[in-house]
């Protein structure tokens, strides 16, 4: 038979304006309940009701207040418990499904009456003032927490989140303030022997199992899958192949944009900057491929990876000023720049932001005056894309610690990143973890032509006493040697400029297109740099060639015949009043092979270990080779008395010429 | 309704998603046959039925981001067998047969993928049966 118990308390007020009464209606069950459908209620209402139109305020407070005041004699060590506890508990281990809500909530519906409407739900946890002394230490703890747990023995889905949301919502911008969510901790004091403040966000995703339901083995079975939502909006937008799984997606893509059109050439650095071509542009990309059909008409295809692609980009640029009134003459300058690059491999830098390395393959195209000033031109270019740049990527993480008081017993302050990604359990899908720290150097860069024979090199004008193409100076040259960077007749002497390093940088001394023109048995040609210039340029022979002071070589590449193995291509260090004292062969076989062949020469003077540990490095490449070749390792110099840069030839029967000598300076900062 | 490639097949690895192409795509037979006529009238007709095998043209128009992308994808899987899923719903496997692949740029297009640029490209498909 059931058993019902009811307490049940209500009062219901309506108007006048402003009505607060108590309801005080406690019910208390001593003893055990009975047994079996017992239903036990205690229900309490307080339902205060304000109906009035014009009034100006309202208040409507639903208050639950736990106090407990005693005042203790001093010396007192009676203890104090105050507990405000709601506790939502539903515990039916037999029930198959349980709703359990603990909800706090405070909602105010503002009308076109009110003036004001302040509306808050405070969780305060707030331990007050308390003042002690140092013989006699307070110890106070003052926790305040949200804990949030789900958990079952086997959930077919557990959802478990902590949210904490704050939204402003208004229809017009706001007028000022503002709209944050803050987590903040301070830990503040006057006078103290530790102050420690930690903040920790921890998101903790832990998965357990121990019944299989699949097996992966990533070197038999790959599987990807990828998303779309079929819209109007998605067949208009990019969306990227996004897999998930062992299999290998396509690469990125570069997407960097607001990019300028540019052409760049890597010969001589010149830099030409044109508008963005039309959007009729063409992107081809070509590749071999073996078709074949077998007697029955089976078709059968094969490509090789390995076999070359070709990517071959169509441009048309118009309005392109000819130098009219104030224009420049961007046309003019084109021509010139595919003039001086003809069959050479250039930078051009799209407007997408991709950098492509190439060549120029279709130069003899016309350009078009199609209108009074302003021109018309296309062009091919036929290379292959590189990564571009990101600019404007900041990431800082910042961590400061200070402290101002007059008894400081410590003071820490660390800065911890860690990455730690772990898989527990049998079954997981797919599970990444990245850190990436990147510290980037800048420094300064100066770049000195010092020789150039596309520039000013005449072929009736002696070396001696003409200025590099950028920077200052003078040559000191043999007669013989020529602008152009050939020689007039055989000798055996040198051309030279001055240049002294110093400690703290790092410089590149490139020869392009060094070429041994004639020989003389055991001869060499010699570039690099040398102790200084000779008092008298005509000067000949061995104190002229790098062998002895005053031009005495310190790091230089020697070039030499051809089909002589043991007179092939070497790098050289020189003592201090010897330049020959340390030869040894280019360690790269293919190149070590080819002393007749026009090359590319670099030396790397690193300066930056300080006077005592400068060290050179040689590298050689052929002249449509993209990257250079090491052929002499990192060493330290025999000899730092270094006073200039040059070449010579060390017999009259031998003879070289080159294009350019560029000296590259960059110093770290 | 979306255009789909997928590749290397059957072990696919990458799927490619397209718009419906353009109006305009065609199908062809690759059969074909010779004749020759003797002197008597007689004609006699030299077949090749290439297995039935047809072949596929198919142009579309995309953001300059996807269009990258296709080409990603033909210079990765030129060389074997792709899953095509037309926009008719239509599965074929077969090999995409066109070389050189030129996208061409159609003007600029506001919305469209970061570069904001239309490109259109063909891709050229044969069954293989």
């Amino acid at each position: 038979m059931p058993i019902r118990v009811s307490n049940v308390t209500s009062q219901i007020l309506f108007n006048p304006a402003e009505i607060f009464q108590t309801v005080n209606d406690p019910i208390t069950f001593t003893e055990e309940p009975f047994a079996r459908k017992l239903r036990v209620s205690n229900t309490t209402f307080q339902v205060l009701q304000l109906q009035d139109g014009q009034f100006s305020f309202a208040t409507n407070t639903l208050a639950l207040t736990d106090t407990v005041l005693f005042l203790n004699d001093a010396g007192s060590r009676q203890a104090i418990f105050d507990t405000l506890a709601l506790t939502d508990e539903a515990n039916a281990p037999q029930h198959p499904f349980i709703t359990d809500v603990l909800a706090f909530t405070q909602v105010g519906r503002p009308s076109i009456w009110n003036i004001d409407l302040l509306q808050d739900i405070f969780l305060h946890d707030h331990v007050g003032t308390c003042s002690g002394a140092p013989w006699s230490a307070i110890s106070i703890t003052d926790t305040l927490e949200f804990v949030d747990v789900a958990g079952q023995a086997w959930p077919v889905t557990v959802t478990d989140p902590i949210t904490f949301s704050d939204l402003v919502e208004t229809s017009t911008a706001p007028d000022g303030g503002g709209h944050f969510i803050d987590f903040a901790q301070s830990v503040s004091a006057g006078l103290g022997y530790e102050l420690t403040s930690e903040l920790v966000f921890t998101h903790v995703i832990q998965s357990f199992s121990d019944f299989l339901r699949s097996a992966t083995d990533a070197n038999v079975v790959e599987h990807a899958m990828t998303y779309y939502i079929d819209s109007g909006c998605n067949r208009k937008q990019y969306a990227r192949f996004v897999g998930e799984g062992t299999a290998e997606g396509l690469n990125e893509q570069r997407l960097v944009f607001d990019a300028s059109f540019v052409l760049e050439s890597i010969s001589d650095g010149t830099v030409l900057i044109l508008r963005s071509p039309e959007t009729d542009d063409g992107d081809r990309l070509g590749f071999n491929r073996i078709n074949r059909e077998s007697r029955g008409g089976e078709l059968n295809v094969f490509s090789d990876p390995n076999w070359a692609e070709v990517n071959t980009l169509l441009f048309t640029v118009t309005a392109l000023p000819g130098g009219k009134g104030n224009c420049p003459d961007t046309i003019e300058s084109l021509l010139t720049f595919m003039q001086d690059n003809l069959g050479k491999e250039i930078y051009l830098h799209d407007w997408t932001g991709t950098s492509w390395r190439g060549v120029i393959t279709v130069p003899d195209e016309a350009a078009t005056e199609d209108a009074d000033g302003w021109w018309t031109v296309s062009f091919e270019f036929e290379g292959i894309a590189s990564e571009g740049g990101v600019p404007q990527s900041s990431l800082s993480i910042t961590q400061t610690m200070t402290m101002n008081a007059d008894w400081n017993r410590s003071l820490s302050d660390t800065l911890v990143i860690e990455d730690t990604a772990h898989a527990g359990g049998s079954i997981y899908l797919s599970l990444a973890d990245t850190l990436s720290i990147a510290d980037t150097i800048t420094g300064t860069q100066e770049i000195t032509v010092l020789h150039d024979n596309h520039g000013s090199g005449a072929t009736s004008v002696t070396l001696d006493g003409q200025s590099p193409d950028t920077g200052s100076g003078t040559w000191r040259a043999h007669t013989n040697y020529l602008d152009d960077g050939t020689m007039a007749a055989n000798t055996n002497a040198g051309a030279y400029y001055a240049f002294t390093p110093v400690d703290g940088t790092v410089y590149e001394l490139t020869f392009s297109a060094a070429n041994v023109v004639t020989y003389s048995s055991g001869e060499n040609c010699i570039f690099g740099f040398f102790e200084g210039i000779a008092a008298n340029n005509s000067i000949v022979g061995s104190t002229a060639d790098g062998t002895f002071d005053p031009t005495a070589a310190k790091a230089v590449h020697l070039m030499r015949e051809t089909g002589v193995s043991t007179r092939n291509n070497a790098y050289r260090r020189g003592a201090d009043s010897d330049g020959t004292a340390d030869t040894v062969a280019w360690t790269d076989v293919t190149l070590n092979a080819s002393p007749d062949a026009v090359l590319d020469l670099r030396i790397t003077l690193d300066t930056t270990g300080g006077a005592g540990n400068w060290t050179a490095q040689w590298e050689a490449k052929g002249v449509i080779s993209p990257t250079y070749t090491e052929v002499g390792p990192a060493t330290a110099l025999l000899s730092e008395n270094i006073g200039a840069v040059g070449w010579s030839n060390d017999s009259s029967a031998t003879k070289s010429s080159l294009d350019q000598i560029r000296l590259t300076e960059l110093r770290p900062v | 309704m979306s255009f789909i490639i997928q590749a290397p097949y059957p072990g696919l690895k990458t799927t490619l998603l397209l718009p419906s192409p353009n109006r305009g795509n065609n199908e062809q037979l690759r059969a074909s046959i010779q004749t020759l006529r003797a002197i008597d009238g007689t004609l006699y007709t030299y077949v090749k039925p290439k297995r039935g095998r047809r072949a596929f043209r198919w142009e579309f128009l995309t953001a300059k981001d996807k269009a990258l992308e296709v080409k990603e994808f033909v210079s990765k899987y030129n060389g074997g067998l792709v899953k095509t899923v037309d926009h008719e719903d239509v599965l074929r496997i077969g090999y995409i047969t066109i070389n050189p692949l030129e996208t061409r740029g159609e003007g600029r297009a506001g919305g469209w993928g970061k570069i904001q640029e239309a490109v259109s490209f063909t891709i050229e498909f044969e069954e293989r049966v």
